[in-house]
Parts: structure tokens; C-alpha cells; sequence
């Protein structure tokens, strides 16, 4: 997932809690291990492969994220999506939009995903990172975790307990706090290390909705898949689902201030803190 | 999903499905099963949640019930494998007689009795490496596997991994000649614990750090790197010296978070290895110096070291090479040839699949085919009698000779 994530678990047996935080990485590991389009051996990267030919047999776990990265496809209006086409022809990953009557083939009965067309990607990059903390935030409540802050590459926090208060960095005012308890929240911006790296997947052109966005609801996987939507969007559409709140900044292209960062306080200073780099596939 | 979301997609996807159909097959067909088959797995650690992901990538395999005696555990495999039957209760399994295979991925000191009535009662059985704590238990396993009519493999994938089967090929020619010395490392930064909201459930879930019934790193992960050096030299170790100590997890364990062990065999060639839960460096690897080459794996990739005075062969100017520092790596690649014709080389290094896959495969095909499985009981017997040899010797922190009787069923 091209990225670092980092948890902080509060609470007074220091023991338990790291032996909690291992297996909430775990799962975020277990998840980048299947997810990752660059990971050889993962499924994504069998299905990639596969494109145009065989359709792959997966798992009931992968086959539930594609149905719903389908859905959230639809709720959007097509500004989430997990299909590219390759710019330059099969296994090369470009940004032409793809071919809408082509979609991806989920047979659910016999658990099989295809891909039609041998120039079709899937890049789960929109959604895995909220993906993998919902599952590491499920695994921490299950064995008693009340207290935690998750994130992975900062875009995307799953808070456990709370309140957890968020300073963003845009909004209206800009530097605007939002509370999270038991919520997730995920950015998106057009600015940062990579201007213009959110596309539109309708056009395959750079996405002018909105600057920013930030969007806060239950699952993180929901509010990853939606904030990159919302910055093609800029506005939260009708047809979103209920429970979603979404903060956009204006479509004015200038740059973030720097001084401009995440701040975040808790309830209490962690008692532990563990962390998991990915990237180095890339 | 919820089932409306799966209604959408089954009319959203038909009529496309059917044009898939008529394109030509990529060659993914080693994971078809000659027959359909009825698998049932045991243990739903990260283990057998790895083992439900890489058997539904498997055609004409169906999943039809999953067991754990933990709730969580049931919850989580289930993701996996919706349409399954869940059961804290093995039995329910063995009884079942639409099921033809079971995987075992429980705690190690599980296994022998999950074996035995596995086997008995005609299911073809896939057992986690190492396959018991003891080596009472391991012969139990040998010989329930020579009585049954159905297939044994256990769990050490290395014997199904493509890369590991074609650096053999090399090991055993003339490229590395003379073997000089042999080392193995496992590294990662783990407390090895398992974190559980009941205490009760946390002594269960914690085996691993139960004296009584671990097999320390040595059992736990020496258990699969011994058994590549068995399986390439043929040969099996004479002695064992082990250290080890509590370099990090210093809370109230008694089994070593660190170990070193030499193992010598027979001609005076030794294993330096190297093991630790402190430290992540390096990962999971192998290594055999020979007075040629040297051959490093790591599961997924492999690579030969050639030294400067060894002989040319004609393939080494079409390999795909990697740099280490000062020395350069030719890219084991399976299937190579092929793949150079191709123009594809560079796209085969690294197994496009889990070795966990390969290994199920490998198993599914032997219980429907009813040939031989690549590894056998006995091999797995010398594998983790080495590893609770090794892990003694660490916890006495002495030398241990192993007669050959000792790994012996």
C-alpha cells in the first residue's frame, strides 16, 4: 500500500496491548500481502494478470471488497473506481479511463473474477488502506482494546473509543477540529507530495471538484473509498449512503499552507505505539 | 456482501461471464484438480485463514466447513469461506463423510490426535509443519500415515516451491560443486504472543510460550528450514549445539526470543542457524556455499552466487541478474527458458503464487490422483525431530548427538 501505518493503543498492561497491536498489524500486513497490484504473488496481481483470459478463483473476503468497491462505483456515479486501463497496452499501468460497457466479472457462486478486457488493471489503492484498519480496528476491539488511534499514511484514521480531536488542515475555517469517537476519517487532496495525482476515472483526466476532502463515517474503508470521490466530485452526492459526513475545501487550486498540519489529541498519551512500513515492492 | 448487492452483480455480470468463456486458458491450469474436492480445515490461526485464501484459488476445490474452539477465530475464517459449515468440534468433520480432505493448522501438540482420527476415518490429510512437539508423536503420525489408505503431507512447503525445486537442480549439479558450509536465519520483531479478552483463553491461544508443549523457534521455524537442507543434501545431522536467551520479550517468559544452533553432519559440513523474535533483519532465508557457487532462497526468490574461477554455462547470458552490494545474483527463475523465449524473463522472478499455494496443490493432486505427495510423514519425522533436538539443546544450552535411530520412525 505504499505507505506507513502507525497505532496507538491506550491503556495499562503494556504487555497485552503489544501483543494486540502485532495482530492488528498483522491483518494490515495480511491485507497488503492480498491487496497490492505491486506485490507479486498477491491476488490482485493474479487477477491483473489473468486480464483478458482465465477468470481467477478467489476467496469470499476478496470477492465481498470488489461487490462493494462495485457499489460504492455506483453510489459515486463512477468517481470511485477500482478498474484502470493500461496507457500503453496490457500489464502497463497508465490513466485512460477505462471502458465503461467492460466492467470487471464477480461470479459469485463460483467465487471467479475476471477481467475482460487483457488491458484492464484493478488498484485497490482507494480503498485498501481503509480496508486493512478496518480489519486491524476489529481485531484491537475484539480483544479488548477500548482505547486506540489508527492511521495508515495519515489520510485515513479509525479511532476506537474517544474522543479523539482532529485538527484538518483546510475546512471552514481552515485548522477546523472534528471529534472522532468510534468513527473513521480519510483525506483527500489534490495537493501534497503529488499534485494532481486524483484522477477522475470518467475522464482520466485530474480531478477539479474540490481541493480537499475529508469524509467521516463507521467504516474506513468507506470513508477511503469516498473522500478521493469526493475530491472528483465536490459535493457529496444524493445517492450517498446515510451515516457519511463529508468537509471539502474549495476548489481553488492553491497550495496548502505548510505550517498547515494533522493535529490530534487524545484522551490519554498512548501507552503503546507500533508501526508497519510498506513500500518497498513498489 | 449483503445478499441484495450479490443479486445486482449476478444479473449485472451474466452476459459478460459468457464471453470470458471463449478466450484461451493463460496457463494457470496446475491449479486444477482432476476431481472436485471436499476440503474441512482445522484451526484458524493466521495460518488457516492463509490456508482458506490459497485453496479457494484452487479449482474443483470447495470448502465445506472450517473448525476452531475460538469464536473469533470462526468469525474471522468465515469472511473467507462464507458458504462453509463452522464447528468447535472436529469430530463434526471426521464424521462427515461428504468431506475428503482436512488441512490442520491447530497448535502443534494438537496435531497427533487430529491426525490420527483424521486418517481413520478416511479423510486425506494435510498437517502445518512441525508436525507434533514430540518425537512420540511424530512417529504416532508416521505410522497412522503408513496404515491409512489416504494421503499424508505435511506442511514444509519448500518441497513444492518451484524456485526451491529448481535451486535443487543446481545444488545437485556441477554449478556449486562441493558443498563448504550452510547457514538459515529467521528474523522478525514479534512478541509471539496472542492477545485474548478472556484469561482463560489467553494460556490456550499462548501455546507457543508454554514450556511444556513449544517447540521453541527452533521446533516452530527451524522445523521448515532443516528440512530444505535434508532434502538437498540427503543427508541428516550427527549433532546439535544450542544457545539462546531473552534478548527483548524479558516479561515473564521462559523460552528464548533469540537462538543460535550449529548442526554438524557426518563429513564435518555445519548449519549456523540463526533465529529471532528481536530483530526483523534479513527475513526467512537459506544459504549453501559450495566451492562454485552459492545458492541464497528466501521462499519466493532465489538466486545463484557464482564464483569468478567457476565454469561458464551457456544459460548464464540470457539470466536475469540482481547486485548485493559488492556480489551479483543470477535470478532463480522457474520455468526460465520459456519465459526467455518469450522476452518475458525479468516478469518470472519471484513466484507469481503464496509457496502455501503450491504445497495445497501439490496435496489435492496427490488425494485425487492417488499418487505420492512430495513430502512425506517420514520427512517431516527427521525435520521436526531435528527442530526439538535443536530446541533442547538451546533450552540446555548444550550439544546433543543425534543418533540416527532418533529420527527414525
Amino acid at each position: 500500500m505504499g505507505t506507513r501505518f502507525e497505532l496507538v493503543l491506550d491503556g495499562q498492561d503494556a504487555t497485552r496491548l503489544r501483543a494486540a497491536g502485532e495482530e492488528a498489524i498483522e491483518a494490515i500486513e495480511d491485507a497488503h500481502r492480498r491487496l497490492s497490484r505491486f506485490k507479486r504473488g498477491s491476488i490482485i496481481s493474479e487477477i491483473n494478470a489473468a486480464a483478458g483470459s482465465d477468470p481467477v478463483y478467489v476467496d469470499d473476503e476478496l470477492l465481498d471488497l470488489l461487490g462493494r468497491c462495485e457499489r460504492y462505483r455506483v453510489q459515486t456515479g463512477g468517481a470511485f473506481d477500482i478498474v484502470f486501463r493500461a496507457a500503453g497496452g496490457a500489464g502497463e499501468a497508465g490513466s485512460e479511463p477505462i471502458c465503461t460497457n467492460r466492467r470487471p466479472i464477480l461470479d459469485i457462486d463460483t467465487r471467479r473474477v475476471a477481467l475482460p478486457d487483457p488491458c484492464q488493471y484493478i488498484d485497490l489503492g482507494g480503498v485498501a488502506k481503509g480496508f486493512a484498519l478496518d480489519l486491524a480496528a476489529e481485531s484491537l476491539r475484539e480483544t479488548g482494546v477500548e482505547r486506540a488511534l489508527l492511521h495508515g499514511g495519515t489520510s485515513t484514521i479509525v479511532a476506537i473509543g474517544g474522543p479523539w480531536r482532529i485538527g484538518l488542515p483546510f475546512g471552514d475555517p481552515p485548522g477546523a477540529r472534528v471529534t472522532l469517537e468510534n468513527l473513521a476519517l480519510s483525506v483527500s487532496s489534490q495537493h501534497g507530495d503529488r499534485p494532481g495525482h486524483v484522477l477522475d476515472p470518467r475522464t482520466g483526466k485530474i480531478a477539479d471538484g474540490a481541493h480537499a476532502a475529508a469524509c467521516l463515517a463507521r467504516s474506513a474503508e468507506q470513508t477511503d473509498a469516498w473522500a478521493t470521490a469526493l475530491v472528483v466530485l465536490g459535493c457529496l452526492p444524493e445517492s450517498a449512503p446515510p451515516g457519511l459526513t463529508a468537509v471539502l475545501g474549495s476548489a481553488d487550486r492553491g497550495t496548502l499552507p505548510s505550517e498547515q498540519r494533522w493535529t490530534v489529541e487524545g484522551p490519554h498519551a498512548g501507552a503503546v505505539a507500533i508501526g508497519s512500513t510498506h513500500g518497498a515492492d513498489r | 456482501m449483503t445478499e441484495i448487492d450479490r443479486r445486482e452483480f449476478v444479473v449485472q455480470t451474466a452476459g459478460a461471464l459468457a464471453a470470458v468463456a471463449l478466450v484461451p486458458k493463460l496457463g494457470l491450469g496446475s491449479f486444477t484438480l482432476a476431481e472436485p474436492m471436499r476440503v474441512g480445515v482445522i484451526g484458524l490461526g493466521r495460518q488457516g485463514r492463509a490456508i482458506i485464501a490459497e485453496l479457494s484459488g484452487i479449482e474443483g476445490v470447495t470448502i465445506t466447513s472450517i473448525c476452531d474452539t475460538d469464536e473469533r477465530r470462526l468469525k474471522s475464517g468465515s469472511r473467507r469461506a462464507r458458504g462453509a459449515a463452522t464447528t468447535a468440534d472436529a469430530a463434526a468433520i471426521f464424521d462427515d463423510p461428504s468431506i475428503d480432505a482436512v488441512c490442520i493448522a491447530t497448535p502443534t501438540h494438537l496435531h497427533r490426535a487430529l491426525v490420527e482420527q483424521a486418517l481413520a476415518a478416511g479423510k486425506h490429510v494435510y498437517c502445518e509443519a512441525p508436525i507434533a512437539h514430540t518425537i512420540e508423536d511424530c512417529r504416532a503420525i508416521v505410522r497412522a500415515a503408513r496404515d491409512a489408505s489416504t494421503v499424508f503431507q505435511p506442511g514444509l512447503f519448500a518441497r513444492s516451491d518451484p524456485v526451491y525445486r529448481l535451486a535443487r537442480t543446481f545444488y545437485r549439479s556441477d554449478a556449486v560443486r562441493d558443498l563448504v558450509s550452510m547457514s538459515a536465519a529467521h528474523s522478525k520483531k514479534t512478541s509471539w504472543r496472542t492477545p485474548a479478552s478472556d484469561p482463560a483463553r489467553a494460556a490456550a491461544l499462548n501455546w507457543r510460550l508454554d514450556p511444556d508443549v513449544s517447540t521453541g523457534l527452533a521446533g516452530e521455524w527451524g522445523t521448515h528450514q532443516f528440512d530444505v537442507f535434508h532434502w538437498y543434501l540427503d543427508r541428516f545431522p550427527v549433532a546439535v549445539t544450542g544457545r539462546g536467551s531473552i534478548r527483548l520479550h524479558d516479561d515473564g517468559r521462559t523460552i528464548a526470543d533469540t537462538i543460535a544452533c550449529m548442526i554438524e553432519f557426518e563429513d564435518g559440513a555445519v548449519l549456523d542457524y540463526q533465529a529471532t523474535l528481536a530483530n526483523s533483519y534479513g527475513g526467512t532465508w537459506e544459504l549453501l556455499r559450495g566451492t562454485n557457487a552459492a545458492i541464497r532462497l528466501e521462499w519466493t526468490h532465489g538466486w545463484l552466487f557464482k564464483e569468478a574461477d567457476a565454469p561458464t554455462q551457456g544459460w548464464e547470458v540470457y539470466a536475469n541478474r540482481q547486485q548485493f552490494h559488492n556480489d551479483e545474483g543470477i535470478t532463480l527463475i522457474a520455468g526460465a527458458t520459456k519465459l526467455a523465449e518469450q522476452g518475458k524473463l525479468k516478469e518470472g522472478v519471484g513466484l507469481p503464487h503464496s509457496p502455501l499455494r503450491y504445497a495445497l496443490a501439490d496435496f489435492l493432486k496427490s488425494a485425487a490422483e492417488g499418487s505420492p505427495p512430495p513430502t512425506t510423514a517420514a520427512d517431516a519425522l527427521r525435520a521436526t525431530a531435528v527442530g526439538i533436538i535443536a530446541d533442547r539443546a538451546v533450552r540446555e544450552q548444550t550439544t546433543i548427538a543425534i543418533e540416527p535411530a532418533m529420527l527414525d520412525a
